[in-house]
């Protein structure tokens, strides 16, 4: 399993993509929709964790443009809004996806990545 | 019409609501990070009780980072605790440019997702204002801006003392329009400058206000 974290937080998705290697999950990461392209256009990513908020292209729109070239990878979404009225909001922008609220409970990631994986291959 | 009292309330709540939120946001970056490296450790320590071995950089590396964003949560908290104690009194004496360079800061995350650079000169301009209301009309000022201006733009601002009164001038040194003359100002902003006596003039590329220095 092959993840790609986007953030524009730098420390904060090389930490994660570091825990996650602790883990046994194959994990990149970019610091921006643009690189994240780039990354993909040569790479196959079975997931992206995605931050909703970036500069230039958001998570929702990236998903779109990642979507275009691997239709089938699966999404996760991370913010930072804390309210429970932008969690539902959030969710349900985000669709069928999994949708986390900064700080994550890397559990919780590890476990959406999983349970996310598994109901791509079902 | 909302009496005047009313209207300007109903602003600085608005900007306060919208530096909360910003503030907010970043602080939860901030916790996510030091979250992260906390749990780094956590996972190295875990790994040193099985017997494994634990680099000494990677402590460094995650202890700094934690570091780092106390020192950035702090810097946050200290912008928003400013902002907040010009609330204290009705009348307040103030740097002109420390004040605009603090709504500058406040505006800082929206600034960075219109990837739009703002910078204040220095300068020794006192004024004896209320406070508040010139910060709050700075930010929404700053914030319309933002979003009239093209992405990757940036604005330069500077402060004079003219006489009995001050000079906040900003310049998009592209010639590019700051405001949308049917947008801003609007029935809050209109009611901020009636307060502080704020005369605004727009051309291309440059927005001027000119206010007392003494408001007494």
């Amino acid at each position: 399993m092959k993840v790609l974290l986007v953030d524009d937080e730098e420390e904060l998705v090389v930490t994660l993509a570091e825990r996650l290697s602790i883990r046994d999950i194959d994990a990149d990461w970019a610091l921006s929709g643009e690189d994240a392209l780039r990354m993909a256009a040569d790479k196959r990513y079975d997931l992206a964790v995605l931050d909703m908020k970036m500069p230039k292209m958001n998570g929702l729109q990236l998903k779109v443009e990642l979507q275009k070239q691997w239709p089938a990878m699966r999404f996760i979404f991370l913010t930072g809004h804390g309210s429970e009225e932008d969690f539902e909001a959030g969710a349900s922008e985000a669709g069928d996806e999994y949708y986390l609220i900064k700080p994550v409970n890397i559990q919780e990631l590890v476990a959406k990545i999983h349970a996310s994986f598994d109901a791509g291959e079902a | 019409m909302e009496p005047l009292n009313d209207t300007l309330d109903a602003a600085c709540l608005q900007v306060f609501g919208k530096i909360s939120a910003a503030v907010s946001h970043d602080l939860k970056n901030v916790l996510a990070i030091v979250n992260e490296n906390a749990g780094l450790l956590d996972d190295l320590a875990l790994r040193a009780a099985k017997g494994g071995e634990i680099p000494l950089d990677r402590l460094n590396v995650a202890t700094s980072r934690m570091l780092k964003q106390v020192k950035r949560g702090d810097a946050v908290l200290k912008n928003l605790n400013r902002f907040a104690h010009t609330t204290d009194a009705p009348l307040l004496q103030g740097n002109v440019a420390e004040t605009v360079a603090l709504m500058v800061d406040l505006a800082g995350r929206q600034a960075a997702m219109r990837e739009t650079v703002i910078t204040v000169a220095p300068d020794a301009a006192m004024i004896s204002t209320c406070l508040v209301y010139l910060e709050s009309f700075v930010y929404l000022l700053l914030r319309h801006a933002l979003e009239v201006l093209p992405r990757k733009e940036s604005v330069e601002i500077a402060v004079a003392a003219e006489g009995e009164t001050v000079c906040i001038r900003l310049v998009n040194p592209a010639g590019l329009p700051l405001i949308q003359d049917d947008v801003f100002p609007g029935a809050q902003e209109k009611a901020l400058m009636e307060r502080l006596k704020i005369d605004l003039q727009a051309l291309p590329g440059t927005v001027a206000l000119r206010l007392p220095a003494s408001l007494a």
